[in-house]
């Protein structure tokens, strides 16, 4: 099966058409060698940077953004926001701090993606 | 009266970096933000993508912020937050307000770095109903992203730029359903990475040449009409449909927040609605530099981040008298572009030359033209509106310009 | 029992509400928004006509007069703006001058202000006119005001002074019981001896209810409105009138108390008194009708459009009626605004004065909190010693800070919606449309009211959703 994908690794955004061929995946269109990891990654498994927010108490701010310490896959993304749902922090909080450690077993972190000092008005 | 080397007005990117490099070489400086942190606008903007170039890795927004932020706490730069500038004299005195009183300080050098704010409904006119629930793009990203509070259930978006295709996405993830994103321009205007991984990665309908032509609702959002435009951007009566959506989302364009540079009497680029300034960022007004999104939009915070490098560098030659007083070249461009900055050049050094243009553009060359000859000029193999262009101009091309020179597309072949 | 109901708390209501307090009577004022003024009242040209304009022997053209004569003295007492800054109106053809000559005789007959303008002279005061102009009649005493201001000051005059108002309650409908009227309301029901019913939109559908015998030709008109930015103050130093025509007055040029300018209205026939929508149409009628009285403005100087729908009777006149005990104000369309204190006294003489011998109490003072905007830096400075959040400034494009927003929330007639703090303090009504200020004003009313940031109503109706687990 041949997949047509449109490059993200430049603003050029040459279109790439990605084919299986004994077990090897080959690419066509694509005008430079970086094109054509990305292409192969994306056909074979795709993956995206994870970010949101979390609940957050203690703290004027009432979310807490969240970022994913790696690319997780492209199908866990709703499985991960589903998880995020139930999160509640409470401040403070740190940048970096571990939110959910090893999520979905993927050896991958959610990770807070600011620090969040805790507020004396906030209530909760 | 307070005295001070230079105030820089805005703790976001342009600000912040300013502040960082002044203080490292031992400037006065005083900080002046409105809202209750420093960071500006990165705090919401909860995406990654940031820092590439000035950190050399993928942040997000508030983790920028953050990096920007420590250093500058630990060079134990002075600032105020919730403060808010009143004016600006053109004797560089500057008022403020905060919970504190009333403030003058008098500035030997200002930097504006007030940032931009979003286009809203009635500077594009969309007619129709005036209900709750038509946002723009950056008051909803707050409201989701600070607040805990969402905008709609069911939502569109106007425009493509990438604010509203981080926002289709940061919607669809909170479980709204993002009914679609219109753009007028038969293009969009955002960056490839984020149509995929914003749009097509949840199947959300691209409108190309469309645009909204009536909103519909009594207390609230109902419905929105939309049309597909012609090549002059006229909408086509008979292309005419509606969705039902309970609130629709403007992403229709930043514009520089030069309220108190007008009010100061700087001098103001109606094409990139900033201010216009030399080669070192000087406005209109000795001594007044402005940086960043108060003086063009961008795209990249890392380039807002330089300028306010750029700018400090400049405020540090004015503050030691380094500055030649040079002979300048007036800048201008042909219809191809929508600005192009520095408004002067200076022909002692090299020029770093920042311009968009008006529309997409394959295999042209962008040429620097003086006395009817191309003095200097780089091929392109694209050119997008969306894309803030950068070219450096060596000196040895300059200092054989006089008086003014000119920006150009010439056809490549 | 209360011995007069009015419903409806748009100008003629608040008015009404104002001119009542002053007397030992039971009010009460009944109004179906969250908020007063939320109609015509607070969509319209924002004029106190001089008074020249309505046709002769008609109660308009009687009521403006009265109106005129007693808005300085009112907004005087009640600290609101007003500025005589005179209108210009404006001939651009030979043919417009017969037209011109007859508002002249009109007006001095009127015994209202006037003078005759050639065009060197029009040109020299308003330099940014079209210049294709002949000839102008200048109104010295032409006035602009905040409408929704003033309503707010008489309404928590009133308030102050006894009459209990009732927000967010419609009237429903009305019984006559032995010697009072029973109405029923979307929360309740009010014994009231007499009642007034200056309903505005609704007021021919509530005079229906009440007799259905009462059937008042009403036509709804829907006038829109285009705004400028702030940068535009100094633009033009009057209001522009062209020559009217039979279709009204035509498409103004207004300098706004707050400096905005604001061009329209349009006059289109409408079926729903509630499409207050914009429409292109609209819009481009008052882009291709106000360049023909001024210079042309830039396009992207215009921040905002809105439209308003005004009951226009089809009789051209006011209709002020009396049936049995019971009183309609209906079809207050242009000069409502200007008329309003000369409504208020009409039905004051002709219908209250009928059933109580009005006797004068002592009154307690309205007094507005402070603003920190108009003051000069040595009076802010003492405002924010007093009080540090008259420091903390939440709307940028117009110095408005928390304190002032937190005042107007509590005031006896205080906002209960984003749109009310718009209209009691301005933030939103600058050139950044709320951008930097509404999430932050969502917050002030949540934590004032003690309802959460999602129960904010912005009109009418809240208008955010919580997303997870909503904590204040």
């Amino acid at each position: 099966m041949k997949h047509e994908l449109t490059c993200i690794v430049c603003p050029r955004g040459c279109r790439i058409q990605v084919w299986e061929e004994e077990g090897v995946h080959r690419c066509e269109g694509n005008q430079c060698i970086r094109g054509e990891v990305y292409a192969i990654q994306e056909v074979t498994e795709p993956r995206r940077m994870f970010t949101s927010t979390v609940q957050l108490n203690g703290s004027q701010l009432k979310r807490c953004p969240v970022v994913s310490s790696s690319a997780i896959k492209k199908t866990d993304v709703f499985k991960v926001v589903d998880i995020l749902e139930n999160v509640v922090l409470e401040a403070p909080v740190f940048l970096n701090q571990v939110v959910i450690k090893n999520i979905l077993e993927s050896g991958i972190d959610i990770i807070a993606s600011r620090s969040i000092k805790k507020d004396a008005e906030a209530s909760d | 009266m307070n005295k001070r080397d230079c105030v820089i007005i805005g703790g976001g990117s342009a600000g912040l970096a300013a502040a960082i490099a002044l203080k490292k070489q031992g400037i006065d400086v005083l900080l002046i933000e409105r809202e209750d942190e420093l960071g500006g606008i990165l705090n919401q903007c909860i995406h990654n993508g940031f820092g590439l170039t000035r950190f050399k890795e993928e942040l997000t927004g508030p983790s920028y912020a953050e990096r920007m932020v420590k250093a500058f706490h630990e060079l134990k730069v002075e600032y105020r937050i919730n403060a808010t500038i009143t004016h600006i004299k053109p004797d560089k005195t500057i008022h403020y307000i905060d919970e504190e009183g009333v403030h003058v300080v008098q500035a030997k050098t200002v930097l504006l770095a007030m940032g931009a704010r979003e286009r809203t409904r009635g500077n594009i006119q969309i007619p129709g109903d005036r209900p709750a629930g038509v946002f723009t793009a950056g008051v909803a990203q707050r409201y989701l992203n600070k607040d805990g509070l969402l905008v709609g259930k069911k939502v569109f978006i106007l425009g493509s730029g990438d604010i509203g295709l981080i926002m289709a996405r940061r919607l669809t993830l909170v479980k709204a359903e993002v009914v679609g994103v219109a753009e007028i321009m038969p293009y969009s205007n955002g960056l490839t990475r984020n149509l995929i991984q914003c749009l097509e990665d949840y199947s959300i309908p691209l409108y190309l040449s469309t645009t909204i032509t009536q909103i519909k609702g009594r207390q609230r959002v109902e419905a929105i009409e939309l049309s597909r435009v012609d090549e002059n951007l006229k909408p086509i009566p008979e292309t005419a449909f509606w969705l039902d959506v309970d609130a629709v989302l403007l992403s229709v364009g930043l514009i520089p927040d030069n309220q108190l540079s007008m009010m100061a009497g700087i001098e103001i680029d109606p094409r990139s609605k900033g201010p216009k300034i030399g080669a070192n960022y000087e406005t209109s007004i000795p001594g007044i530099f402005a940086s960043g999104n108060v003086l063009h939009i961008h795209d990249v915070v890392d380039f807002v981040s330089e300028e306010g490098d750029q700018a400090a560098t400049a405020i540090l030659n004015y503050l030691n008298k380094r500055e030649e007083t040079a002979e300048t070249l007036m800048l201008s461009t042909d219809q191809n572009f929508i600005y192009a900055l520095p408004h002067t050049l200076n022909p002692n050094m090299h020029n770093k030359l920042k311009y968009r243009v008006r529309r997409p553009m394959h295999d042209v060359r962008v040429c620097l033209v003086s006395k009817g000859m191309v003095v200097h000029s780089v091929k392109k193999e694209h050119l997008l509106p969306a894309e803030l262009e950068m070219m450096i101009i060596p000196q040895k091309v300059l200092a054989q310009c006089e008086n003014e020179c000119r920006l150009e597309i010439h056809d490549e072949t | 029992m209360i011995d007069l109901l009015i419903i409806g708390a748009g100008i003629v209501g608040c008015q009404l509400a104002y001119d009542l307090s002053h007397f030992k009577l039971s009010v009460c004022v009944l109004e179906k928004n969250v908020e007063i003024m939320n109609e015509t009242s607070s969509a319209n040209s924002a004029l106190i006509h001089a008074g020249y304009d309505p046709e002769e022997n008609t109660l308009k053209a009687k009521l403006n007069l009265i109106g005129a004569k007693r808005y300085p003295d009112l907004c005087k007492a009640l600290n609101t703006d007003y500025q005589a800054v005179g209108s210009l109106l404006v001939a651009m053809h030979e043919d417009e001058l017969s037209s011109l000559n007859e508002l002249y005789e009109r007006a001095i007959r009127r015994d209202v202000q006037v003078e005759r303008l050639h065009r060197d002279e029009v040109i020299k005061r308003e330099p940014n006119i079209n210049p294709n102009v002949i000839e102008a009649l200048f109104f010295p005493t032409t006035a602009i005001i905040t409408p929704w201001q003033m309503g707010y000051a008489l309404m928590n005059h009133a308030v102050l002074n006894g009459v209990e108002l009732r927000r967010n309650e419609a009237f429903v409908s009305v019984v006559r019981v032995d010697d009072h009227y029973c109405v029923t309301t979307s929360k309740g029901t009010i014994q009231a001896r007499y009642v007034i019913n200056a309903a505005g939109l609704q007021a021919q559908s509530v005079a229906k209810i009440q007799n259905p015998l009462n059937d008042y030709p009403i036509q709804f008109r829907k006038g829109e409105y285009q705004v400028s930015d702030l940068e535009d103050e100094n633009y033009l130093n009057h209001v522009i009138y062209p020559c009217p025509s039979n279709k009204g007055k035509g498409v103004l040029a207004v300098k706004t108390v707050e400096g905005n300018l604001m061009f329209g209205p349009t006059s289109t026939v409408i079926e729903d008194p509630y499409n207050h929508g914009t429409t292109k149409d609209g819009l481009d009628e008052i882009d291709i009708k106000i360049v023909q009285i001024i210079k042309p403005l830039p396009k992207s100087h215009l921040i905002r459009q809105f439209a308003g729908v005004r009951p226009s009777p089809v009789s051209k006149d006011f209709i002020l009626k009396e049936d049995k005990g019971w009183f309609d104000c209906v079809g207050i369309d242009s000069p409502g605004l200007a008329s309003a204190p000369g409504i208020s006294e009409y039905v004051i003489e002709n219908f209250v004065q009928k059933y109580f011998i009005l006797k004068r109490k002592a009154m307690v003072e309205f007094i507005w909190p402070h603003r920190i905007h108009p003051q000069d830096e040595a009076k802010r400075a003492a405002m924010i010693e007093m009080n540090p959040r008259m420091g903390k400034i939440i709307c940028v494009c117009e110095t408005v800070s928390e304190q002032e927003i937190i005042d107007a929330i509590h005031l006896p007639v205080g906002a209960r919606s984003v749109k009310g703090v718009k209209r009691l303090t301005r933030p939103g009504s600058g050139r950044c449309q709320g951008g930097f200020c509404e999430t932050a004003v969502v917050k002030i009313l949540a934590r004032e009211l003690k309802m959460l940031p999602s129960e904010v109503p912005y009109d009418n109706e809240a208008f955010l959703l919580p997303y997870g687990v909503e904590h204040e």
